[in-house]
This record gives structure tokens, sequence and C-alpha cells, in this order.
């Protein structure tokens, strides 16, 4: 006869017996009833050689888990195999083949609906935009149909997305590039990580593995993937021929001399030279590409184009202007300006986008984080981050499946680390130091920079000659390198890349020149 | 940069890891085989031995066995020679033969290691096995750790006589590559190059996280970096808000970061304390597997992360030094007669109750450092015990039956320390002051018979020699009060001085005392 041990209520007609004892090898609660289902194997192969020298005696440790009900400390291997075959009947419905094919299709849909959905909502895209994005999908069903059953290839990532997006809103000209999805994508805005965690809980058990991480889209795009992914997906339907593939030229270029804060000159002289080169503005239309295997060049995407004669410009206007306009303070200045840490919602978003481009030279720059920038960033884990991860703890049938036991482990854990220990602190420090928005930053920015534009006109005449040519040159250079990195980022291009599409824009130009 | 607190499975890591413990694996298998050349030319020839020298290079394994157990008698011998027979046969007939014996353990283990020397022939039974068997060799996963013996004159040990020369070490080096020759051919470039770094001794600089692009994973690595930045910075707030952050991602393993947020929660005011954060580590994650099966754990040395049937986990042993150390701590501030000294003495009571049925369950059970915390915990109560009698002197409050009963609990506490104690000398591995504790207990005792028993005491302990000339002046001198505190401070300062295996979080704790 054993000692009564505690374990859960026994319940059976209401008796509130909490104490249980083993009586011939079942559990008794103190007013005799047996607890049911409740048996134990032995099924360890008895050492029978062991007998002999001597009598073994095996104990029972008998523990309770968090929920209180017993939980016999060595569950035997038969039990265990027992529990997992169990989970892997569950589990066996994937489906495979051609359905699974029409299922993945019909999660990218419901991807793609959301993230429309967002755009429309959120950002405030036309109602128009919806239209425009299911054509376009429709189409690009039509080729996949249009192909042979046997060797139906979907051709469909995560980027496909993004493209199918960008595409609609080009047709639409609506101000928005590459460089805004992957902002929105990077911080977990819209929906593109983790994305296979939105769909219908049924879906996502049948649907193979394999598809479901094609769906997790688990990299963001680097070294002009999207790009690509954009002109070939534009050579999958022919985009030319049904839509409008001029891309908003001037909307980028706004945006890239308001980026820099440079005086809106640069906006003209920039796009002079697109015309003096294209001939036309309206000539920068989207690459059609039909070859699978070769990207082709870069600089036969028209953002990119738009980028290289940007930076073009901005360097053939700062070197022949031998310091008459421009001062090399000026130049100095902005660059100190553009390196400047703030704390706006753009730079966090950047700062963002940076931490997770995977190309390396970048990705460490949270060594020199401000503490603000450090608590906005944890901010943004907490508020668009950790939703998105936490979905797959919560869903019981998912792939990870966590045992009742786990999760209130895991819930004691979080409450002994809680994550708005500081919620009050945290609201006064944000009430008094009020974050700045991207226009004031703008405005503050440009009122820096005017000082050295007027003291420039009263000096103008007087010390022309001091230009330092060789120091001069090398801010250029600072200044160009500094831009040149944000915008790598930003568009999700190598270095080699942008270099080499700037050399052959300006090879280019130069030969018409002559 | 820092070490990332997630496991990485990959099929480049998986293979590096398969390639690395085969030519470890393999690399120290020669060795043993040359050294027991050595060994065994000592004993007489036998028929046996000779025999065993004349075999091909496919029964190493076999050889190795039978040096080990030359010393055992002929019967065993006989049935070597069966089992080597039979295993030929078996590598002949390949796998249409079926061994109609019941296998004995040892057997079933020369079988795998008979796979094992063919494994050109079966490559895929064998390869599972290999980083499983290298860890099958140490029973503890520090074992698995080159020793170097520092300075202090202690640890001196007797220099490994066993030295083999420079030759013999090229034969082995060019044996064991050469046999890496087939299986570096199916390997990608970049993990033979990083074979052939390690193969020579290098370490590549790039860490296995350094290239990760996964979305995820990269913020991970950035929380981590701030993590650790911004702990060495020494901003507690910032750490803390990173650390909750990070332990909810899911992926993110607690077991290798719980160091760093004990730290913390040690560090941050109003927040709940981080013996709670141990308690939960200690009730999560009691394992009782054998660290060697835990292969599943892909990236850094897994066993220290974990606790196994072999082997204290490193938190549950924290867990106990930082309860006892608040204890001492708690009980040192508040008086005697405080509510708050009842609520500090059952805590003590608490945790003795505790580790005392800890020591029952197997990875305690052996520990020695968990048997000298036991020793300290009924050192530190005989010690409050002891110095109710030097207060109440003064009140001659406590006299007659109760007098008795006191002394008597004294004297059990003391009593169980030096039966402590001696069980941790007897499980090894840990070395303790002995001579310093002896001393103090002395001085606990000799409280309860006042002061003139002490003069004598004194007197013999000088006769003795001055072994530990401060101490013992110390806590034979006069005043009690002073004493007591150096008695603790005697007793908090003993794990860093001794302790050999002690993590920095706890020697920091108590420098800080």
């Amino acid at each position: 006869m054993s000692t009564f041990i505690r374990g859960p209520i026994c319940g059976t007609d209401n008796c509130p017996s909490r104490l249980w004892r083993i009586i011939d090898g079942r559990r008794t609660c103190q007013y005799g009833h047996v607890m049911e289902g409740d048996v134990e194997f032995n099924d360890d192969e008895d050492d029978l050689n062991g007998l002999g020298a001597g009598v073994i005696t095996r104990r029972l440790n008998l523990t309770t888990n968090a929920t209180g009900s017993f939980q016999s400390s060595q569950l035997t291997n038969s039990q265990l195999l027992q529990q997992q075959q169990r989970q892997s009947h569950k589990k066996f419905k994937k489906l495979i083949g051609h359905e699974a094919k029409l299922l993945f299709l019909k999660s990218f849909q419901f991807i793609l609906k959301r993230q429309i959905r967002w755009l429309v909502t959120e950002m405030r895209f036309p109602k128009e935009f919806e239209h425009v994005a299911k054509i376009i999908w429709l189409k690009i069903l039509k080729t996949i149909n249009d192909q042979p059953q046997e060797e139906l290839k979907l051709q469909l990532h995560m980027t496909s997305t993004i493209s199918i997006l960008y595409l609609a809103s080009t047709h639409l000209s609506l101000p928005v590039y590459t460089c805004d999805y992957i902002k929105w994508i990077c911080t977990a805005k819209m929906p593109y990580f983790q994305a296979s965690e939105i769909l219908p809980k049924s879906w996502r058990i049948q649907l193979p593995n394999y598809y479901v991480s094609i769906l997790e889209g688990s990299i963001s795009p680097f070294n002009g993937q999207l790009y690509n992914k954009i002109a070939l997906t534009c050579g999958m339907i022919h985009f030319k021929e049904f839509f409008n593939s001029e891309i908003s030229c001037q909307g980028l270029l706004l945006k890239l001399v308001m980026q820099c804060a440079l005086p809106p000159e640069f906006y003209f002289y920039t796009k002079q030279v697109i015309e003096f080169e294209e001939t036309d503005i309206r000539n920068l239309t989207l690459w059609e590409r039909t070859d699978e295997r070769h990207t082709g060049r870069v600089s036969n995407h028209a953002e990119l184009r738009v980028l290289s004669y940007f930076m073009l410009t901005i360097n053939w206007m700062l070197s022949f202007d031998r310091d008459r306009q421009y001062p090399l303070k000026w130049i100095l200045s902005l660059t100190e300006s553009l390196t400047q840490r703030t704390t706006t919602s753009e730079s966090i978003g950047r700062n963002i986008v940076k931490v997770v481009y995977p190309d390396k030279p970048t990705s460490s720059d949270y060594f020199q984080w401000s503490e603000e920038e450090t608590l906005e960033f944890l901010k943004w884990m907490e508020k668009q981050f950790l939703p998105t991860q936490i979905k797959s703890l919560h869903n019981e049938n998912g792939s990870m499946e966590m045992t009742i036991d786990q999760k209130i482990a895991r819930r004691k854990l979080y409450k002994i680390f809680p994550l708005d220990r500081e919620a009050n602190h945290d609201g006064e420090f944000n009430d008094s130091t009020h974050q700045l928005t991207f226009i004031e930053d703008l405005q503050e920015r440009y009122a820096k920079q005017t000082p050295f534009f007027e003291s420039n006109k009263i000096r103008d005449s007087l010390n022309y000659q001091e230009a330092n040519p060789p120091a001069r040159k090398e801010a250029i250079g600072r200044l160009l390198t500094h831009i040149a990195s944000q915008l790598l980022v930003d568009f999700a291009i190598s270095k080699e890349q942008l270099k080499d599409c700037i050399s052959r824009i300006k090879n280019a130009c130069l030969h018409r020149m002559n | 940069m820092f070490e990332v607190p997630i496991t990485l499975t990959n099929k480049k890591f998986a293979q590096r890891r398969k390639l690395k413990y085969q030519y470890i694996n393999h690399l120290s298998r020669r060795f043993d085989r040359i050294t027991k050349k050595i060994n065994t030319t000592d004993s007489l020839p036998t028929p046996e031995n000779s025999a065993a020298e004349n075999n091909d290079e496919d029964y190493e394994d076999d050889e190795e066995e039978r040096n080990y157990e030359s010393d055992v008698g002929e019967s065993s011998v006989r049935q070597q020679t069966k089992r080597r027979r039979e295993r030929h046969w078996k590598s002949v007939i390949g796998e249409l033969y079926s061994s109609t014996e019941t296998e004995s353990d040892s057997q079933e283990e020369d079988v795998q290691e008979g796979d094992q020397v063919e494994h050109e022939t079966r490559p895929k039974e064998e390869d599972t096995d290999e980083e499983r068997k290298f860890w099958k060799k140490y029973e503890k996963p520090e074992k698995s750790f080159e020793v170097w013996q520092t300075v202090s004159s202690q640890n001196r040990s007797p220099i490994n006589k066993q030295i083999i020369t420079y030759h013999n070490f090229k034969k082995i080096e060019k044996n064991s590559l050469r046999k890496m020759e087939i299986p570096l051919l199916h390997c990608t470039k970049e993990n033979k190059l990083y074979f052939q770094l390690l193969a020579k001794g290098l370490e590549p600089l790039q860490s296995p996280t350094s290239a990760a692009r996964n979305y995820q994973t990269r913020h991970i690595i950035t929380l981590t970096n701030l993590l650790h930045l911004n702990v060495s910075r020494h901003n507690w707030p910032l750490a803390y808000k990173i650390f909750a952050t990070l332990i909810r991602i899911p992926n993110v393993r607690i077991k290798s970061i719980w160091g760093i947020g004990v730290k913390i929660l040690d560090n941050s005011p109003n927040s709940s304390s981080s013996l709670d954060f141990l308690k939960w580590m200690c009730q999560v994650y009691s394992s009782k597997s054998r660290f060697v099966q835990n292969v599943n754990y892909r990236s850094v040395v897994p066993p220290f992360q974990t606790g196994s049937r072999t082997h204290t986990s490193k938190f549950a042993i924290t867990y106990l030094w930082s309860s006892l150390i608040n204890c001492q701590k708690a009980i040192e501030s508040s008086n005697v007669t405080d509510n708050q000294y009842e609520v500090e003495n059952s805590r003590l009571e608490e945790l003795i109750d505790k580790i005392s049925e800890w020591v029952l369950i197997p990875p305690f059970m052996e520990d020695a450092e968990v048997y000298f915390i036991y020793a300290s915990c009924h050192l530190l109560k005989a010690d409050i015990l002891s110095r109710q009698f030097v207060n109440d002197n003064r009140n001659s409050d406590l006299v007659g039956l109760n007098k008795d009963i006191n002394i008597n609990q004294v004297i059990k506490h003391i009593h169980y320390v030096k039966v402590f104690l001696q069980t941790c000398l007897e499980k090894g591995g840990f070395t303790i002051p002995s001579r310093l504790i002896e001393n103090q207990l002395k001085s606990f005792e000799s409280r309860l018979y006042g002061e003139a028993h002490d003069i004598r005491e004194r007197e013999m302990v000088d006769d003795y020699g001055n072994t530990d000339n401060s101490s013992a002046d110390n806590s034979f001198g006069d005043v009690y009060e002073t004493n007591a505190e150096f008695l603790d401070t005697q007793l908090m300062d003993l794990p860093p001085i001794e302790n050999e295996m002690a993590e920095n979080h706890y020697s920091d704790e108590d420098s800080s005392e």
C-alpha cells in the first residue's frame, strides 16, 4: 500500500478528492474511484541475469505536470511510439501531384488577395487597383494553363506577388516603386514573410512542405532578384501589348531628390539628361524578359536607369560646378546630414530593411545605433514582427505542435519576462520627445542648407579662386558613395549591378554627345 | 558575431559535422592502436597476441579489443576468436548472414564497430553514428576537452610519458587523410575547404550564422548582437527589453542564453527575481536522457546547455548557489527578533529540503558540487543556530532543557556538514577547503560552551601549528559580532577559490560580496 500523492481532482460522481494512491497498479482516489485509462506498461526488458545476483527494485517516479495531472516520469518507449504514430497518422493528409499544385495556386491567390486588401485599405490605393491586379493574375494563370499537363511549371515565388502588384501599380501610373514594396514587406506591414501563416488551417495542413516553404518567403529579395522577376513576369504575359508599361519616372525622381535633400534644380537637371538620352521621358518602359536562363543586363530595367541617371547628374553637376554655386562646405554638410541618425519612421524603416538585407556589409550597422533607434526598433519588433511570429505558436494543429504543458511553461516564462513592464514609463518618454514626421525632418534638412547658399552669393565674387580641386573631388566621391549605399539597400540591388548600370549609361550618354 | 541562440539545421552543416567526426574518430582509433601496441610489447608474447599482429587491416577494432582483454581469462580469448571468425564470415557473405545467438550488449557493440570497418560498402549505416560514437567515449561533455595544466602547483600532475614520434604522427595523419578522400569526393567545394582548414588546425573566421540570409534569422542575429552590446554597455533596461523580445520569437533556444537573462534580472530593479527564472529553467529542462543520445542538437556543443543523466545542468547548479547566497544575505541583514528572520530561516529550510530530495535522483546524486552546496547549507544553518547562544548569553534566556535541545540541533547540523563533505570528497572531481571548514565548525562548537572553553581550544589550535593563521586568530577572537560576519564571508568565498568547474556568473556574484 503506497502513500497518497496529490494529483488532479477525481471528479467521478462529483468526488472532490485530490489524493491518489496506487492499488494493484491502478491509481485510486481517496474514496476508492479508479482512474480511467491510466494503465502503466512495463515493457522494458527485464534483466533476467540480474535477478540471480539480487533483487532489483524499481521506483516509479510519479510527478504532476503543469496542469496538475499525473505524468509518469518515464513514459515508456512503446507509449511514446504510439503517440508519435497517432500524430503522424493525423498529419498524413498532404496532397501530392496535380492537386497539390492547385491548392498552391489557391493559397497563392489568397495571399495576393490579402496583400491587395492591405494596399487598398491602408495605403489608400484606388479601387481599380484590385481589378487590374486580378486581370494580371488571370493572365498568369492562363499561361500556366496553356502549358502541357505533364511538365507543368508554376514558376511562382513570393516575389511574384510583388511583381504582380508592381505591374498593376505601373499600369495605373501610381507613384509606387520597388523600394516602397521592399520597405513594406521588410517592415512586416504587408503580408509577405511567414505568409503561409495567414492561410486557412486546413489548407496549410494539406499543402506539401515544399510549397509551404515557398510561401514563407524566407529571404528578402536582393541582388536585383525582384527586377528579374518583374521582367520575367512581364515577358510571361506580354505586358506591353495589353497594358501601360511606362513607369512614372517623375515621381521616382522627386522621391530621390527629396530623400537626399538636394536642391530642387537637380530634379530638372536629371530630367533633362534623361530626355537628352532617351529622347522622351515616356520612353522609359518596363523590360520584357523572355529568356528564362539569362538575366540579361541590369541596365535594361527602367527604374535602375533612372537611378543611374540621377547619380550621373549629381556627379557631373557638382564636378563641373567648380565651387561656383555649390560650395565644398555644402557638400560636406550634406554628406553629414545623410549619415545623421534620426528616429523618423522613414529612417527606422530603413534600419529594418538594412538589418534583414541579405548582403552582409550593410547589415551590421546596428553597432552604431543610438538608444532611441534601438528602442524604436524594439517597439517595431513588438508591434509588427512578433504578431506574425507568434501566430504559429497559437494554432494547435500547425507544424510545430505544442503540448499543453509546453504552452503553460511558455506562459510562465512570459510572466517572468513581461514585455510591457515599462509601458507607463515609455508613454511619458514618448510624450516628451515628439517624433519627427518625414516632412518636418525634410524641412529641417533644407533649412540647414540655406546659410551656405546665402553666404555663397555674397562671397561669390570675392573668393572664387579658393576652390580646392582634390578635396572637392574627394567630397563628391564620398557624397555619391553615401547616396549609392542608401539606394542599394532601398532597391535591393548589389553594388556591382549599380556600378555596371551607371557605367553603361555613362558610355551611352558620352557616345551620344560626341 | 556572437553565438546565436537558434539551431541551424542545414545540409551543409550536417555534412561538415559528419566529416569532422569521421576524421576525429579515425585519427583517435589509429592513435589508440599505436599506443596500445607499445603497451602490449611489455607483456609476454602469446599465440593469441602474435595472431593478432598477423591480422589484416580490417580487424583493427578486434585487435584493439583483444589487447584490452588480454589479461582476462583464456576462455574469453577463445570467445573472441570465435566471434572474430563469425564476423569474418559475415563480411564475406554480407547481409544474408544472421546470427542465431542471442547477442549480449558487448557483442552488439562489436557488430556496430564491425559495420564501421566496412564503411565503404555500407556507408549509410555507419555515417549516422559518427558523432554519436565520438560522444560515447566520454561520460561527461567536459571530458572531451583537452586539459591544459596551468601553473598552479596544486594541480600539477606527472607528465604523460606516452609519446609518439613525429614519424608515427605523420603516418597516422596521412592514413586518416587518405581515408577521408572518398567522403570528400562527394562534398561541396566549400565544405572541402572547410575540412582541410580544420584538419590543419586552423579555425575558419566565418561563423555559420554570419552568412545567414533568412528574414527571421537575420532578426534573431540582430537582436542577439544588440543584447550582447547593451549588456556590455550596462544598459540594463534596454537589455531587458531586448531579451524579452528575443525569447518570444519561436525557435529561439533559451537554453543557450539563460545566463544573460539571469544577469539582466539581477541588475534590473522591480522585476521578477532571477531565482524564479532559474527555477523555471530547472522545471522545464530537467532532462534525464544521457547526453550522448542528444545528437539532434545541431550547432554548438550541446551537452553544456542541458543536463543529462550523467551531468548536472549548469542552470540547476547556479540555481542552488544563488538561492543559498540569497538566504545568507537575507539572514545577514535581518535581526534575530525580526519577523523577516523567520521567513528567511524557513526559506533556508526549504532549500535544504529541496536539495535533500534532489540528491536522490541521478544527475545530482553523483555530483560532488551539489553535495558541497548541501554541506554549505548546513554550515550556514549551524552558524545561525550557534549564534543564538552568543546573543543569548548576555540575556541569559536560554537555560536548561531548551539549551540542550538547541545544542543538540547545532551538533546535528555540524554532523551533517561533515557527512556531506565526506560524500563530496568521495565523489571526487571537486576540491574543497576541508581544513578551513573544520576550523569553522570548531568555532561554532566553541560558541555553545562559552568563552572559557574557547581559550583552551585556541591553545590547542596553536599547538597544531599555524596552518591558517588569520582565520584561526579571527575566529577565536573575543568579539563575536565581527567573528560571525567573518565566518559568513568565509563561507561565501569558498566557491570561487576552490571551484574548478564554476562558471563565471556565480564567481562574479561571489566576488561582489
